[in-house]
């Protein structure tokens, strides 16, 4: 990598890095795996920079995706998991708001990692379903089906019904 | 608690909150250094494939520097530490050995132990020290940490850049650049006190023979490394400036960046001429791929 490519990926890293670890963890939903697949990420857009360096944020977040997808079609990943601890809780919340968070977080956690993903891209990034379809690699319909399939998945983990928006 | 699209974004948001900041500059450093292996890797499997369709045989290689000498044979070995030395290397490793780049809480036992290290060589001025630590495999850079702030992790790198790592791995002639990166005295806990406390740091490997480094850190600014036991380290205060870009911060400060120009290492053997010169280093090299 050039010299200046290097200062310029570096202040890149520099000052999208927490914003980048947040998406990997809710991908993830583990710290170490997220800064691996963070990691990961990184060293393709190193390698790539010359050609994506006008928008590099783009690329590291699709890259992220991708990996996180590929990983869901091994079977290693693609089966769901219980999540080893619970999260830590603000103490100002009701014990029945606490139980309800704990409880969705948990099912948050257990998704596989093809359904987070599109729920995280819908939701989190609130990106159109025709974004998500580009990332994604798939049609419109199809990440309107995976959507309706995690919503549905995450309600048979909570064990209550979730109210779908028009 | 209404579980509606809402909720779910809010949920994935405090999910998001979960996650503990990393190390952009340990990232930075791994990612350019594994695209660079990546393409290596690459040009690898590919001049392998022609060796194959032209036949070629490669056998039993051996590392031979300008005028057909062997390097490996001058490698110098690891030197005892004295129990000053050995606390050191304990104070630098409090998990017991090296840790994750990005966890500085997660021992990396495949790496070794705190007792496989050694202190091989040790740079000092007015604002304290980097030494370079060492086992046959690999080596860490410390730089203590001032009182009361986090220092850097024991990050391993091995010699010659990938594993299994050995003193003769990577070896350029009788000068081998090892690394050129930034170490701090304590992370900053706030982005007003990022500024102060990093050096660039410069460390590597040298034959017995080599008796002076030089590192000119920028045009006109030469300064002497550390040099023993065959290893040699050197360090130079980071300077800040604001960047060319014209960026601005999260406060809408100008940005300042570290400046970090590639450096050129030269050492001298005992009757002061040239043994080895390696050009241009670039930032955040952690490999051995220079050499005249």
């Amino acid at each position: 990598m050039h010299f200046d490519h290097q200062s310029e990926f570096a202040e890149f890293v520099a000052a999208r890095s927490g914003s980048l670890i947040r998406l990997a963890y809710v991908l993830t939903g583990d710290q170490h795996a997220a800064e691996d697949l963070l990691q990961t990420a990184l060293t393709k857009t190193a390698g790539r920079w010359r050609k994506i360096r006008s928008a590099p944020e783009a690329y590291v977040r699709r890259v992220m995706y991708n990996e996180q997808v590929s990983r869901w079609r091994s079977s290693r990943w693609g089966r769901e998991r219980t999540a080893a601890s619970l999260p830590d809780q603000p103490e100002a919340e009701r014990p029945d708001e606490i139980e309800t968070r704990i409880t969705m977080q948990q099912a948050l956690r257990a998704l596989p990692a093809r359904k987070r993903a599109v729920l995280v891209l819908r939701y989190y990034e609130d990106l159109p379903e025709s974004e998500v379809a580009k990332i994604m690699g798939c049609s419109v319909g199809t990440v309107r089906s995976q959507t309706h399939q995690a919503i549905t998945r995450l309600r048979e983990l909570i064990g209550r019904p979730v109210t779908l928006e028009a | 608690m209404n579980l509606d699209e809402r909720n779910i974004a809010e949920e994935l948001r405090l999910l998001a909150d979960q996650a503990r900041p990393v190390h952009p500059r340990v990232q930075i450093d791994r990612a350019v250094t594994r695209s660079v292996r990546r393409r290596r890797v690459s040009w690898s499997v590919a001049g392998l494939a022609a060796a194959c369709l032209v036949g070629t045989v490669i056998a039993n290689p051996t590392l031979l520097a300008a005028g057909g000498r062997d390097v490996a044979a001058g490698v110098a070995e690891l030197p005892d530490n004295t129990p000053q030395q050995a606390r050191t290397v304990r104070d630098c490793m409090p998990k017991g050995g090296p840790v994750h780049e990005m966890d500085s809480n997660r021992r990396l036992p495949e790496q070794g132990d705190v007792d496989d290290f050694h202190l091989l060589a040790q740079y000092g001025d007015g604002e304290g020290s980097t030494a370079l630590l060492g086992s046959t495999a690999g080596f860490v850079l410390c730089t203590p940490a001032k009182e009361g702030k986090e220092g850097d992790p024991a990050v391993f790198t091995y010699w010659g850049g990938k594993a299994p790592g050995d003193l003769t791995a990577g070896l350029t002639g009788d000068l081998t650049v090892d690394a050129y990166v930034v170490r701090t005295d304590g992370l900053p806990v706030r982005e007003e006190q990022a500024k102060t406390g990093y050096f660039r740091v410069v460390a590597g490997r040298v034959a017995p023979e080599v008796r002076r480094v030089t590192i000119d850190w920028a045009p006109g600014q030469q300064a002497d490394a550390r040099v023993a036991n065959g290893f040699f380290v050197g360090r130079i205060p980071a300077k800040h400036s604001p960047d060319p870009g014209g960026r601005v911060d999260a406060f809408g400060d100008p940005l300042r960046v570290a400046d970090t120009p590639p450096v050129t290492v030269t050492a001298y053997d005992e009757a002061g001429a040239v043994a080895g010169r390696v050009r241009d280093v670039t930032y955040l090299w952690t490999g051995s791929e220079h050499g005249d």
